[in-house]
């Protein structure tokens, strides 16, 4: 039996396609309101937890794998192996502001964000100090409302960032899923996490 | 700041109740006796320690230290492991006594953990000092083995790495000495992803690539990792092999092979891990509950050339994984013992008598205890009745 954590929402539905390419699953996981899936046929169990919390399940061992964005990794990770980019829910991590001069100089650049690790981390590495204000969804509120200079956010289309006049500045990081594997669980078991490497290697293909 | 509630203790830190407590002296007790066994001596060494000295050579990163000035003014740190405390000791007091020196320890260590507060981890382990051969390696990895085995019958593995091979297999393909930190830093971070990717990016032949992602899947026996010794023919990378055939041949004879797997991707930090290094897990523990290694370089930093290996254990980890009944506070009984004022020299005899049998006796004054306090009891003798 294994045990594997995968986000709902958005990830949820490439996800499975990949699944099922992969041969893993034979039908999809719904998400309902019942958290736990059994598909004893092939002897998974399927976890639906928040994004930002698969990680911690993978690291506690409550889930042997997780399905899970490098971007909740950039904020939340470390403890698990990160074995391989499943080439889905591809987006990137970017710094986006309304257009023009949004801070005047001397002035110490207000930052919105979801994600405040990365964004500190960020600014830190690039010699600036900024005023991080951690938000938990609709960040782009922030710079309309005058809350912020900038925000730090995932953009993949563009199309929020557009409808709200909104500008991409710089991209932080190219974020795509990555499989996390338990670290007891990688060595104990490592001949089932390379198959299950494999089948999804193959089924990245296709 | 909030200010302390009454029943709060500073976050990080436990009480430990009497069963609990009872359990952890037990398996304590048994892995010291195995340790004894083998010529370990157990020692102590101070909580408080210099950070100009043990801080600063421990391989425990300094923002993971608590720090505090002494009375005197100095820095100090409360010690973050035995290792660096030990090899101190083993430089001075000890420095007239010959090598190989073999010493344990119990008890605890402190580090920093952030916003998780003051992590208090109840170590037990050991060092052989002195002894440079591969020998002591798998002397340390035996030992490591046969802790666990008397504590738990659940499957575990002891994953085995060598801290040159990397730096050799980048020496080998000319890879330029700038991307080893990261590549390293990948590693010790299990970011297979970011590591693999760097790797695509440098400018070396493809079949180089090819070695540098492949050493990510080599994990198993001696038989498995064979598999890596024809890729160079310097009589560096020959040696390395030499070194991990050796070993797997006295892990042979001490017939512990099944619970070892060596594991070419296994990394340690490469500035203090300086050959073998072992990280074991256990089914039930989600990450390693005894880590060890060789760091032959940590006892110079105290003016005595000698190389080191040890591994230690986090007892508290440890309990999570035992299989065993929580610890018989009475073995043989506990008996209540009630008696009014006039009665206490009687009271007193036969408490004395029974506790030489073996029995745990508590006395009471008659009307003092509730008959809940007494359900406590196995037996109960009034000496009015």
């Amino acid at each position: 039996m294994l045990t594997i954590a995968v986000p709902k929402g958005r990830i949820l539905e490439e996800a499975n396609i990949l699944l099922r390419q992969s041969g893993i699953i034979n039908k999809e996981v719904q998400e309902t309101r019942k958290l736990i899936l059994e598909d004893v046929d092939d002897g998974i169990r399927f976890i639906l937890a928040k994004p930002q919390d698969v990680p911690t399940y993978v690291r506690y061992g409550v889930a042997d794998v997780g399905i899970v964005g490098k971007d909740v990794l950039l904020e939340e990770g470390e403890g698990f192996y990160e074995l391989m980019d499943l080439g889905i829910g591809l987006c990137r991590l970017s710094i986006c502001s309304k257009p023009g001069k949004t801070c005047q100089r001397g002035e110490l650049p207000r930052v919105a964000t979801k994600y405040p690790k990365v964004t500190a981390n960020y600014f830190r590495e690039k010699g600036e100090q900024v005023e991080i204000i951690k938000l938990n969804g609709s960040v782009e509120l922030a710079p309309l409302l005058g809350l912020s200079h900038y925000i730090v956010d995932i953009v993949s289309t563009g199309q929020t960032l557009e409808e709200n006049g909104l500008v991409e500045l710089e991209v932080i990081a190219h974020v795509s899923c990555r499989l996390i594997v338990n670290q007891t669980m990688f060595h104990l078991k490592n001949s089932v996490i390379e198959e299950l490497v494999s089948k999804l290697e193959a089924g990245i293909q296709i | 700041m909030l200010v302390p509630l009454n029943f709060e203790k500073p976050t990080g830190t436990r009480d430990v109740l009497p069963e609990k407590l009872l359990l952890i002296r037990q398996i304590s007790a048994e892995i010291i006796e195995l340790l004894a066994k083998w010529g370990y001596e157990e020692i102590e060494t101070p909580l408080v320690e210099y950070h100009q000295t043990v801080g600063l050579f421990s391989k425990i990163q300094d923002d993971r230290l608590i720090k505090f000035l002494d009375p005197l003014g100095k820095n100090v740190i409360l010690r973050p492991d035995f290792t660096t405390p030990i090899a101190r000791l083993a430089a001075s007091i000890y420095k007239d006594i010959d090598f190989p020196i073999r010493l344990m320890y119990q008890g605890k260590v402190y580090r920093n953990s952030g916003s998780k507060g003051i992590a208090e981890v109840n170590q037990i382990g050991m060092e052989l000092i002195g002894l440079a051969s591969l020998e002591g390696d798998a002397e340390v990895i035996t030992l490591a083995i046969q802790t666990i085995l008397k504590c738990t019958n659940k499957n575990f593995k002891v994953a085995v790495g060598h801290t040159k091979f990397l730096k050799l297999l980048l020496k080998e393909i000319g890879c330029d000495p700038s991307w080893q930190d990261q590549l390293f830093q990948y590693l010790l971070d299990n970011d297979y992803v970011g590591y693999k990717n760097l790797v695509n990016t440098l400018e070396i032949d493809e079949s180089y690539k090819e070695y540098l992602v492949k050493i990510l899947k080599i994990r198993g026996s001696f038989a498995t990792v064979i598999e890596a010794e024809n890729w160079f023919d310097s009589p560096e990378w020959r040696d390395i092999f030499q070194e991990l055939s050796q070993l797997w041949s006295i892990l042979t004879q001490y017939q512990v092979t099944d619970y070892v797997s060596l594991d070419l991707s296994l990394v340690g930090r490469q500035y203090y891990y300086t050959g073998m290094i072992y990280h074991v897990y256990c089914e039930g523990h989600p990450y390693p509950i005894c880590s060890g290694g060789r760091y032959d370089n940590l006892l110079e930093n105290f003016g005595r050339d000698g190389t080191a290996t040890g591994f230690a254990v986090n007892v508290d980890d440890l309990l999570g994984v035992v299989i065993k009944e929580n610890g018989q506070n009475y073995p043989e009984g506990k008996t209540l013992l009630v008696y009014s004022p006039d009665q206490r020299q009687e009271a007193i005899r036969q408490a004395d008598l029974l506790r030489a049998q073996g029995r745990v006796v508590v006395m009471a004054q008659e009307g003092t205890v509730t008959e809940k306090f007494q359900s406590d009891f196995d037996q109960i003798i009034d000496l009015d009745n």
